[in-house]
Parts: structure tokens; C-alpha cells; sequence
């Protein structure tokens, strides 16, 4: 059967490859140019196949949620046109004190909570499938002015943050990753505190909060934004809600988990901003 | 050759797509079948271990290139998972299902056990039970399952080409 094996030992090829596969994990571990410059060989012709083949999957899961779902609606629609009687006139009032508020805020000279980050829209056209790793693969790459580190948001919260960079594509690393750790700290009382990645945590949708100084006033629900002192990523980005904190068995520092307000399994499109942090690297 | 080559290509392309684009924007499927494992063992078992560990080596390579940290870690592992599936292959060669299955479910065993040492356990994340039940085991058995339904069609494939294959050498003597 398999006859054009005799020349060349199998093992010998084994051998080289594994050379060949540490030598690369050795060299992208001491610069990330490495990964970057291959792939950007790869990337014209891939990219925009697996753009292709992340729509189909797109169209096929969504006509197959619509169905498992229409005779649901048939019921939801019903209650759903009373709210919408109810909501609407409430929506007239709100809009009154939007109007009043806007006019406070111009007052005090605050800003709409991302608008001073300029942002770029992409796609979600990949996911790591791995299982073990949470990265994206997205459709704007240096082409479109995104460069390594750069922060991503999605659904008004921190999704991740771009880890490597070609023309037409980039990988973002969501926060959910297990190496991925965000500076952070409670909106309210500034107290700093570290929000890490946990494949075991996120099972029940959850990040860790954790490094928060024992003193520090951070209770359930209150809010946590990026820190002013992290490297990498900008100030004020909301990431999610503290939950469930408690005193570490060292009696120095507090942790907890985090609700992050990123829909992690919905995906479908980010805003990449295109700033970076100006001490960052 | 070149067929065979190039319907390789085809393959790893088709499953690296597939997995990684096409199951990653189907929201209801939570873990994915590791296509590129399949087509790694299966290639390695069927044609010996020279063919899988350079599928496996490609495999593992595409990986890294788009998702990766280290270009090679994911390549190391399916280069030796095809070469292993390769040896065992030509070992056991016969007709049943059951070794395929088997040797399925040992290479996605080795490849998550890897991952786990490698960069969980060195991260402090000690809790291997937990890993096992929510990440290791339910992908063995979706990728045991796409296996069972893949094996005859890709065997028959691989056949239909290896056929093309001699017809064309035949006529070019």
C-alpha cells in the first residue's frame, strides 16, 4: 500500500517538522513579527473564503433559530403589541428628560461614554475553534488602520484587544481568554483591581476580579471600567459588573468574579478603536 | 500525485473553514468537532505516517497562523498525532470501524491533554477534572461522532483518487 515511504524514513521527516515547529515557537515567542509576516502570505487568499464561509454559517444559523423559535413568537408577538402601547407613551416622557439631560451634561461638560475614541466597525469573520481559546478573527486589518493593541468593544463593554495584525485581517483577543488579564477599577470608588480571563469561571459566564486591595469598597453590582493605569488598554471602557466579592484566605486582598456586558457567544460585529494608549506597549 | 495533493489542500482547507468560520458563526454549537484532527488521523491511518504528519503539520500550522500566539505549537502536536495515527495505521490496517474510533478518540484525548499542560496547567489552573468534563470530553465525542459519519465517504475519496491516480500513470507508461 504504501509504496513511496521506502526512500525516506518517516521518522527522519518527523525529526525535521518537530525542529522546524520548535524553531517557530521559539522565534514567535521572542517577536510577535514572526506570526504577522507568515500569515500575511496566507491572508489575501483566505480571508476572503473564510469571510464566504462565516456568512453561510450566519444565514444557516439564523434561518434554523427562526424556525425552532416562530411558533414562540406567535405568543410573544401578542404581549408584546400591549407593551408596545405601554412603552411608547413612556418613551415620550423619556425622550422629554433625554432633551433635559443632554442640556445638564453640555452644562457640566460631560461626554457620551465613547465618543471621544474614534472607532472602526469589523466583522467577526472567524473564532477560534480550538475550544481552549477565545480569540476572534476580524475583517479590518492594517489596511483599514488597525495595529497591534488596539481595543475592541462590542455591545457598549470591552471585548478584547487586537493581538496580531495583516493587511485584510486581525486576531482579537476577547477578555475572556485565559491570558488575557485587563487593569480595571470601579467606577465609583477608583479602586483599582485586575479582571482575568477563566475558561472555568466563563462557563457560567463569569471573569475574574481579582487584586482588589482589602480596604477597597467595591460590592456586587458596581460598575468596572478600564483603569487609567493599565498599559495597554484605554481609560472609562465599561467591561462589566462586580459579583459575589469576598476576602482572600491571605486577608490582603479581595476577589471576586465579574458579569461581563459583552454578549461573548453573539459576536457578530465589534468597533475597533483606532487609538492608541499613548505609554502603551 | 498532484491530485493527491491537491485534494489535501481541499480537505484542510475545507475543514479549517468550516471549523473555524462556518461552526464559529452557527451560535448553538457551544464546543466544535475538531475537523482538522479527523482529516490529520484519518489521511495518517489510511495512507501512513509520512501523509499525516505533513497534513498534521499543515493542519496545525493554519491554526497557529490565524489564531495562535506561537506559530508551531499547534503544528508540534498534529505532526506527531499524524505520525503516531500513521504508525498504528499501517500496524492495523483492516476494515473495521472500531480502530478509527478508537484512535479518534486517543488523538483528541493527547491534543487535549497537551493543550492543558502546556498552557493551563503552567498557568496555575490545576483543576484537570474540570477541563476534562467541560472542554476535553465533549469534544471527543462530537469529533468521534463527525468521524463515524466522515471515515467511509473520505476512505472512499481517498480511494477514487488513488484509483485516478494509477489509471493516469498507467496510460502515461
Amino acid at each position: 500500500m504504501n509504496n513511496n515511504e521506502s526512500k525516506f524514513q518517516p521518522r527522519h521527516l518527523l525529526l525535521i517538522l518537530c525542529i522546524v515547529c520548535v524553531v517557530l515557537i521559539i522565534l514567535s515567542s521572542i517577536s510577535s513579527s514572526v506570526n504577522s509576516a507568515v500569515r500575511g502570505v496566507l491572508n489575501d487568499v483566505l480571508t476572503p473564503m473564510q469571510s464566504g464561509f462565516n456568512k453561510v454559517g450566519s444565514f444557516v444559523s439564523d434561518e434554523a433559530e427562526d424556525l425552532a423559535r416562530l411558533s414562540a413568537i406567535e405568543e410573544d408577538y401578542k404581549a408584546l403589541t400591549d407593551e408596545l402601547a405601554y412603552l411608547r407613551e413612556q418613551n415620550t416622557r423619556y425622550q422629554l428628560q433625554e432633551i433635559e439631560l443632554s442640556k445638564y451634561r453640555d452644562l457640566l461638560g460631560m461626554k457620551e461614554e465613547y465618543e471621544q475614541y474614534p472607532t472602526i466597525g469589523a466583522h467577526v469573520i472567524g473564532e477560534n475553534s480550538s475550544n481552549w481559546n477565545h480569540t476572534v478573527l476580524i475583517d479590518r486589518g492594517a489596511s483599514d488602520g488597525i495595529e497591534v493593541n488596539m481595543n475592541v468593544i462590542a455591545q457598549g463593554g470591552l471585548a478584547g484587544i487586537v493581538t496580531s495584525v495583516t493587511a485584510g485581517s486581525s486576531t482579537v483577543r476577547l477578555i475572556t481568554d485565559h491570558d488575557s488579564q485587563v487593569g480595571a477599577m470601579a467606577l465609583i470608588t477608583q479602586d483599582t483591581c485586575i479582571v482575568r480571563g477563566d475558561l472555568e469561571v466563563y462557563q457560567e459566564g463569569r471573569l475574574i476580579l481579582e487584586k482588589i486591595n482589602k480596604d477597597a469598597k467595591i460590592s456586587d453590582d458596581y460598575k468596572i471600567v478600564t483603569s487609567n493605569k493599565s498599559s495597554i488598554y484605554l481609560p472609562g471602557i465599561l467591561i462589566g459588573y462586580a459579583k459575589d466579592i469576598d476576602i482572600d484566605s491571605n486577608s490582603l486582598t479581595k476577589s471576586g468574579y465579574l458579569v461581563p456586558v459583552v454578549d461573548f457567544s453573539h459576536l457578530d460585529t465589534v468597533l475597533v478603536i483606532t487609538q492608541l494608549k499613548e505609554n502603551g506597549q | 500525485m498532484i491530485r493527491r495533493i491537491l485534494m489535501y489542500i481541499i480537505l484542510i482547507l475545507g475543514a479549517f473553514m468550516l471549523q473555524n468560520n462556518f461552526f464559529a458563526a452557527v451560535h448553538w454549537i457551544d464546543i466544535t468537532p475538531n475537523l482538522l484532527l479527523i482529516v490529520t488521523f484519518e489521511f495518517g491511518f489510511l495512507r501512513g505516517s509520512m501523509h499525516g504528519m505533513i497534513i498534521g503539520f499543515f493542519c496545525g500550522l493554519l491554526s497557529d497562523f490565524f489564531f495562535g500566539t506561537n506559530v508551531g505549537y499547534y503544528a508540534l502536536i498534529y505532526t506527531l498525532i499524524g505520525y503516531a495515527n500513521g504508525s498504528v495505521g499501517t500496524l492495523f490496517y483492516n476494515e473495521f470501524l472500531n480502530m478509527p474510533t478508537l484512535l479518534c478518540i486517543l488523538s483528541d484525548l493527547l491534543l487535549g491533554l497537551y493543550v492543558y499542560i502546556t498552557s493551563f496547567l503552567i498557568g496555575g489552573a490545576t483543576n484537570l477534572w474540570h477541563y476534562m468534563l467541560h472542554v476535553i470530553l465533549p469534544e471527543i465525542v462530537y469529533t468521534m461522532l463527525i468521524c463515524l459519519l466522515t471515515y467511509k465517504p473520505l476512505r472512499a475519496l481517498d480511494r477514487w483518487v488513488e484509483g485516478l491516480s494509477k489509471r493516469s500513470a498507467k496510460e502515461f507508461v
